[in-house]
């Protein structure tokens, strides 16, 4: 369903791709936020999500006449990003692959028990906490959970943008999921118990989880 | 009945709090009769409360003037390639330039006329040389291969000293 935002977006892009740079402008007032920071949590480094964040959306202006309106301008938007920085990810991969060094080498540690559960009351820590929590998970499980959870895609976005079965997202998300689970144990805030079912998703709002969306 | 396998899709739904309403009444009637199930719906709950709770990063400082500079970049890059720009600014130039071929094209024709008989006439080949067999460019005055093969082979044994030896 069509919102607010999304109509704006619509005139927006309708403007850029009739040259306005002043809407394309306002395109990236709008999204650089949400797009740095998946660039931030799917590489756990300040300057690559920069360089990558800036990327995305050059890309995205290069390409801005071609943009159909077939999904959503924040859609089309995450999809341009997530390829730039999937590319970025394979790269680095390959390089560790070629020098001898661990795949994910460049990743962080994952903070099992470099992070107390004080240490994470600070926005700074908390953050980094998360984001090298997810450094350890193979990339096609950080992707996903990483769109759903902390960006708060639905899982039919997150098949299309991925070219992926929605059967897939759900299985990667689980699977990421259930492998976060020991190393966010600092992070964990106990409001439930197995016999209330799993329903914490829904309990403290009455509403689902949503993350920050842009 | 809902296997464990399909449970963990409507797990990882529930958690989001994307689950439909006959799924959900589904995966509560697993959840109460399988063990095993609960803790993970419990931790695919858990952690998606902890990923959501995220703080977000702060766009760095002078990001949108560093990407605004790359973006004007852009833009003089598609003015390069558009061909309109071009074509207005090369117009002199191609005015000029055929000016000059055509200046040039008249005091060439005006002064040397090409002959085309003449041309021809040099590249034509000697109707001499056209009649010989095409071996003959190669004639040798001393015995071939093949010719003193062939006189070896039909040699006649009281003559030696055979003629067909020898080409002409
Ligand atoms: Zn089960």
């Amino acid at each position: 369903m069509a919102d607010a935002g999304t109509d704006v977006d619509r005139e927006l892009v309708e403007a850029a791709a009739g040259g306005s740079r002043e809407a394309f402008d306002e395109l990236v007032r709008r999204y650089q936020r949400c797009i740095f920071n998946l660039a931030r949590s799917l590489t756990s480094n300040d300057g690559d999500a920069e360089d990558l964040t800036q990327e995305a959306f050059v890309r995205a202006y290069r390409a801005i006449t071609k943009f159909r309106g077939d999904s959503t301008f924040k859609t089309w938007m995450y999809s341009v990003a997530t390829n730039v920085i999937r590319t970025h990810m394979a790269r680095q991969k390959r390089r560790g692959a070629f020098w001898g060094t661990s795949l994910d080498a460049d990743a962080p540690e994952a903070p099992e028990r470099a992070v107390s559960r004080e240490d994470v009351e600070g926005d700074v820590v908390r953050r980094d906490a998360i984001d090298k929590a997810l450094a350890a998970l193979p990339e096609e499980l950080r992707v996903a959970v990483t769109l759903r959870d902390i960006h708060g895609l639905g899982y039919r976005e997150i098949a299309e943008l991925l070219a992926i079965p929605i059967g897939t997202v759900e299985s990667r998300i689980f699977r990421a999921r259930h492998r976060l689970r020991p190393l966010l144990e600092p992070l964990m805030t106990r409001t439930t118990s197995s016999s209330d079912a799993s329903q914490a998703g829904r309990r403290d709002s009455g509403r689902p989880l949503e993350a920050k969306a842009c | 009945m809902l296997t464990c396998k399909d449970a963990e899709a409507l797990m990882a739904r529930r958690a989001s709090g994307a689950l439909e309403t006959d799924d959900d009444a589904a995966l509560v009637q697993h959840l109460r009769e399988c063990g095993a199930c609960r803790p993970l719906a419990d931790d695919q709950a858990l952690v998606a409360r902890a990923l959501t709770s995220r703080p977000e990063a702060a766009v760095p400082l002078g990001f949108t003037q560093r990407l605004s500079d790359r973006l004007d970049a852009e833009v003089n890059w598609a003015d390069m390639l558009n061909w309109r720009m071009w074509t207005v600014r090369l117009a002199p130039v191609a005015a000029a330039l055929m000016i000059a071929a055509a200046t040039t094209a008249e005091r060439v024709t005006a002064a040397d006329p090409i002959d085309l008989a003449e041309i021809a006439e040099s590249w034509a080949i000697d109707p001499e040389l056209a009649e010989l067999p095409t071996m003959s460019l190669f004639w040798q005055a001393e015995v071939s291969a093949d010719s003193m093969l062939e006189a070896v082979l039909t040699a006649d044994p009281d003559d030696p000293i055979a003629e067909a030896g020898y080409d002409q």
